[in-house]
Parts: structure tokens; C-alpha cells; sequence
């Protein structure tokens, strides 16, 4: 291959390494920058991906929905969940549907494999885990498996007008975790 | 070798053996020999270099910066790819002849890659899978590969497409799995012309072993609903590795991986089915159990077949050579038995058993009659294997297994002592 021509291909190379991470981060600081928040409160449990270190898998409280009548839809189909914020301000499922809806705020979620029955569903929602330190992770899943009912623990979530949501951070009576742990 | 030569030059000049400008030419022969090892060396100590400094960097950035801001972190995440690419274009420009600068700048773009993605993934909480970001890795950093003739970006490349399959294959990975043979695809041009380019290569040596191993690991994945037929397809594969291997293009057995894989890889397979099981699946299939038809893996085992037809008749030896090293033919017999299997069970798992003694009997034979203990204990050891094999299926009395035993063990070492016994008086003959 002569020079001049590896040369260009590396240019185009280069290009295509730094536009698709790049896409990322314009992609994710763009709907932080649009996108509504919402508080999801949670209940945490802590894996380990092998490729990206550790991070905290975030159990949402309000993650089941009931149907007033039995559905039969499979697991792993994208849903789509109309949310509504509760009395203390949290968001919960309002209804759940197969098709996009004309209501906001909603967001894109999965139907999870724990399909509780014909009429009660578990929602896989796309901003279950918290990325940390490896320690701190460890210790975050410890403090927060102590903490007893009087202290709310939840998570905020950009959500954008198409139903994307985006992971902001987890607060522990709203103090972002990272300062709780400090 | 080289420094005993060179001592030794001295005093063979001193016994007038060779001249006094034969000793210099010696000497310079291995001067330029040593030469032309030492970018050997640098490209050993730049990738390894690269590789740490990688890993360094990676460690550094993923663990304590939780205090650093979010575009910070993100500005960070890109460093070492930015840094690193340019210091490619570089190496393009003012050093492309340099193998080491080559290689070791090829390796640091492409963990810099890995580094970046799954660090943005971090900062921004992203939920792709691991799926995802391998395929990204991959498709981003195989350009890698061809623009810097670089064989460790080639290694890496194997084996993250490897990783792709297990997690895709093996576990519940998001992605489809055949895009794992996509990924082999990728670097099969480079592998033929770095084997075309100098097949004694270091790089081609690790190819040669790491290409059928990744495969051997993967080819599990194509497994559907009729498991027992990957069996099969195994199989196939055992055989096209060994013609691969016997197609000359390797100098040394050690660095023949397809023929090694392939020879062990295919004769371990057919000792795990003279048991029973493959054969009662096969005859539960022909019983109508699954549609055979539509299966997966009919797909596979028939592109199997059309690939072993290939290299069978380009490189497996005819006549009498051939049946000398039967390995070649193993995939043939062995589905025509799992088609008789399918409609006569029994036939086909007595046939198995007879087929892993009659390979036992000719490599001993071969071995026997050209005085080659290898080849000999190759025999011995399918031989034992069979005989271990059956000792956990057939009823027989501790003491006839023991007896039995006793017998093989008694074979090897007369067989042995024979062959040895043999070598040193021809040898001595010879003398």
C-alpha cells in the first residue's frame, strides 16, 4: 500500500474512532441538557461487569405494574411506560403500552423475564446501574442495604421527550451519594 | 548456538579445518544475523511496553476520579486515543519502515480505543451491553491491523472477537453471535499475507495457534436446539484444522497449531463418542424428536462439509501415505456413521468403538514399522483411551478390568523397550 494512501485511510480511521465515542457524550450531554428529571426511589444490590470495573445495579421500588385486565406479552419487548409523579414527588408507572403514546413524560423500557402473572408485569427500565469506584461501590451497597425506612434513597433521571433516559446520579436525602460516601 | 559457533571457530582454524578468511565469513555471517534479530527484540519490548502503559492508563482513569467533573473526565477519556493517534500519524509518516514503532503504536491506538468507549460509557452511566462495546472495539480497531501491518493488533483483534463469542454464544450477550465469524473473516487477508510475507514469523507462529483455538472455543456458539449435532460439526472442523495443517505451508510442528488441534482435538472427540449418548440423540432425531431439516446446525455441518471436501482434496496424501496418517479421513467416516446413526443406533455406536481401534492399531503399526516412538505412543495412548472409556460403561468384573489393565500397561512398555531396543542396534548397524 503506498504512504499517501495509508495516510488518508488512517485520517478516515482517526475519524470514525473519535466521532463514535464522541456521538456518545454529544448524544448524552444533549439530553441532560433538554431532557425533564425525575426521582425513581430504589433498593440497591451491587454486580461486577468484568470490562468497566464495578458499579452499582439500581433496584427500582416502583418497578411492577399492575393491568386491569391479563396481557400476554413477551419478555424482552420494548414497552413503553407513561409515568406520573406521586404524592412525595416520585415517579411511578402511570400506564404501560406497546405503542408510543401522545401523553409525556414517558419512557422506552423492556418487559423483564420476572413476569410476575398475566396481570402483573416487572419493568426493566434502560438506567439500572450506577457506575463507581470499585471501593466505594462496595461501600455504597453496604450503607445503603443499612439504611432504614425514614431515609429515602433514590435516583434522578433525565428523561427526553422521545422516551430516552439517562442515569444523573443517586441521592441518599438528597445528598448525591459520592458526598455520603466521603 | 551462535556464541559456542563463534569459540569454536578459533580453534578450527587453529586445526587447520577451515581457513582463516572461511572463520571470517562465519563471523560476519553471524553478525548480520544478529542484526537482523534485534528489531525482533524492540518489537518484543515496544509491544510490552505499549501493553503496560495501556493497562497503566486504564487502571488510573477507571478508579478514583470520582471528583473530577464530568467534561473533565470526558476530556480524559480521549487523551490517550488522541495522543496515541497521533503519534500513528507520525509513525506513518517518518517511521513506516519500523516494525517495532509500527507495532507498538498500533497497540496503544487500540487499547486507547477500548479505554475511551468504555470510559464514556462510565461517565454517562451508559447501559449497553458487553456485547455492544466489543463489536464497537472491534470494528473500530481492526483498520488497525492492515494500516500498520501490525500482528499484535491482529492477536487482539482474536481475541476480543473470541471474548465476543463466549459472551454472545455462551451467555445471554444482546448481539447476535454469528457476527463472530464476521470478525474471523476480518483478519483472514492479513493472516495470508503475513504467512505469504515470512511463515516463520513469530506473528504467523501465534496466528497458527491462536486462529483454530479461538475457532474450537467458538464453534459451540452455533448451537441451537439439537446440541448433539455440534458434535458433528466439531468433528468436521478437527479435520479441515489437520489438512490445513498438512497443507505444507508449516515449517515446524510447533508451530503447526491447525495439525496439533486438529490431530488431538479430532481423535478426543471420537473417544467421547464411542459412548452411548451421541448415538441414543441421534436415533431420538431419526425417531422424529426434532425436525432434523430445520435445524441450526444442518446449516453449519453442511458448510463444514463443503469446506473439509475442499481441503481433503487438496491436501489430504493418496494412497498408501494417505492411510499411513488416516486422521484425514476421520470426518469422512465419521458422518457417514452419524448418518447411519440416525436410522440404526446400534450399527453406528459398535462401528464408533471399531473405528477408534482400527486408528489405535494403524498409528501403532506405523510407528512400529518406522521406528517412531512418537507416532507409536500416539497409537498407544488412543488405544489406552478407548480401553479407559469403556471400562466406565461396559459390566465387567473388577478383576477382568484390572486384568485388562495390566494388559495395555505390560503393551506399552514391551512396545516401548521393543522400538528403543530396535533404533540402537539399526543405529549401531549404521555404524
Amino acid at each position: 500500500m503506498n504512504k499517501q494512501l495509508t495516510i488518508v485511510l488512517f485520517a478516515i480511521v482517526v475519524v470514525a474512532q473519535l466521532f463514535i465515542p464522541a456521538r456518545e457524550v454529544w448524544q448524552s450531554e444533549d439530553l441532560i441538557d433538554r431532557a425533564q428529571t425525575f426521582k425513581f426511589r430504589l433498593q440497591p444490590v451491587d454486580p461486577i461487569d468484568p470490562l468497566r470495573g464495578r458499579y452499582v445495579r439500581l433496584d427500582f421500588a416502583d418497578r411492577t405494574y399492575k393491568f386491569d385486565e391479563p396481557v400476554d406479552w413477551e419478555s424482552g419487548i420494548d414497552i413503553f411506560v407513561v409515568l406520573k409523579e406521586d404524592s412525595e414527588g416520585f415517579a411511578i408507572p402511570d400506564t404501560v403500552l406497546l405503542e408510543r403514546p401522545d401523553q409525556q413524560p414517558f419512557v422506552i423500557a423492556q418487559m423483564s423475564r420476572r413476569i410476575l402473572s398475566k396481570k402483573k408485569i416487572t419493568i426493566k427500565y434502560p438506567f439500572e446501574r450506577f457506575y463507581m469506584d470499585e471501593d466505594k461501590a462496595q461501600e455504597a451497597e453496604k450503607i445503603l442495604g443499612d439504611l432504614n425506612d425514614s431515609i429515602q434513597v433514590y435516583a434522578t433521571v433525565a428523561i427526553s421527550s422521545d422516551g430516552e433516559g439517562l442515569l444523573k446520579d443517586v441521592l441518599v436525602d438528597g445528598t448525591p451519594i459520592q458526598e455520603v460516601l466521603e | 548456538m551462535a556464541k559456542d559457533v563463534i569459540k569454536e571457530l578459533t580453534r578450527l582454524e587453529q586445526e587447520g579445518l577451515i581457513s582463516a578468511q572461511q572463520s571470517e565469513e562465519i563471523r560476519e555471517f553471524y553478525r548480520q544475523e544478529h542484526l537482523k534479530n534485534s528489531p525482533r527484540q524492540r518489537v518484543i519490548f515496544g509491544v510490552l511496553g505499549a501493553l503496560l502503559v495501556g493497562l497503566g492508563i486504564i487502571l488510573i482513569l477507571a478508579h478514583n476520579w470520582d471528583e473530577l467533573s464530568r467534561r473533565i473526565k470526558t476530556v480524559l477519556a480521549f487523551t490517550p486515543l488522541v495522543l496515541s493517534q497521533i503519534v500513528g500519524f507520525w509513525v506513518l509518516l517518518k517511521r513506516a519502515d519500523s516494525k517495532p514503532f509500527k507495532e507498538t503504536v498500533a497497540v496503544l491506538i487500540y487499547l486507547s480505543i477500548g479505554a475511551c468507549i468504555s470510559l464514556v460509557s462510565q461517565i454517562y452511566h451508559l447501559q449497553g451491553s458487553v456485547a455492544g462495546l466489543l463489536s464497537t472495539w472491534i470494528l473500530l480497531g481492526f483498520a488497525l491491523i492492515y494500516l500498520f501491518r501490525s500482528g499484535m493488533a491482529a492477536i487482539l483483534h482474536l481475541v476480543l472477537s473470541t471474548f465476543y463469542a463466549i459472551n454472545t454464544g455462551y451467555f445471554s450477550g444482546e448481539l447476535p453471535a454469528w457476527l463472530y465469524w464476521g470478525f474471523m473473516l476480518m483478519i483472514v487477508p492479513y493472516y495470508f499475507m503475513a504467512l505469504d510475507r515470512n511463515s516463520r514469523s513469530n506473528t504467523v507462529s501465534f496466528l497458527n495457534w491462536l486462529i483454530p483455538l479461538s475457532l474450537t472455543v467458538s464453534l459451540g456458539i452455533i448451537t441451537d436446539r439439537a446440541e448433539e449435532l455440534t458434535v458433528i460439526a466439531y468433528m468436521l472442523m478437527g479435520g479441515i484444522f489437520y489438512h490445513i495443517g498438512n497443507s505444507g505451508i508449516f515449517h515446524r510442528t510447533v508451530n503447526n497449531g491447525w495439525k496439533i488441534i486438529g490431530a488431538i482435538g479430532s481423535m478426543g472427540l471420537l473417544l467421547g463418542t464411542t459412548f452411548e449418548w451421541l448415538w441414543e440423540a441421534l436415533e431420538r432425531y431419526g425417531n422424529g424428536a426434532h425436525d432434523l431439516l430445520v435445524q441450526e446446525e444442518l446449516f453449519y455441518i453442511i458448510l463444514l462439509l463443503l469446506i473439509g471436501a475442499f481441503t481433503f482434496m487438496k491436501w489430504q496424501p493418496r494412497g498408501s501415505e494417505g492411510w499411513d496418517d488416516p486422521i484425514g479421513y476421520l470426518f469422512i467416516i465419521f458422518t457417514i456413521l452419524g448418518v447411519i446413526g440416525i436410522f440404526a443406533q446400534p450399527v453406528a455406536y459398535i462401528a464408533v468403538n471399531f473405528v477408534a481401534l482400527g486408528y489405535a492399531i494403524s498409528y501403532i503399526r506405523r510407528g512400529l514399522r518406522q521406528n517412531d516412538l512418537q507416532v507409536m505412543n500416539f497409537g498407544l495412548i488412543i488405544f489406552a483411551g478407548l480401553v479407559g472409556c469403556r471400562y466406565f460403561d461396559w459390566n465387567l468384573s473388577f478383576t477382568l478390568r484390572g486384568i485388562l489393565f495390566i494388559l495395555v500397561g505390560t503393551g506399552f512398555f514391551l512396545s516401548n523397550w521393543y522400538l528403543v531396543r530396535k533404533k540402537k542396534r539399526m543405529e549401531g548397524g549404521d555404524l
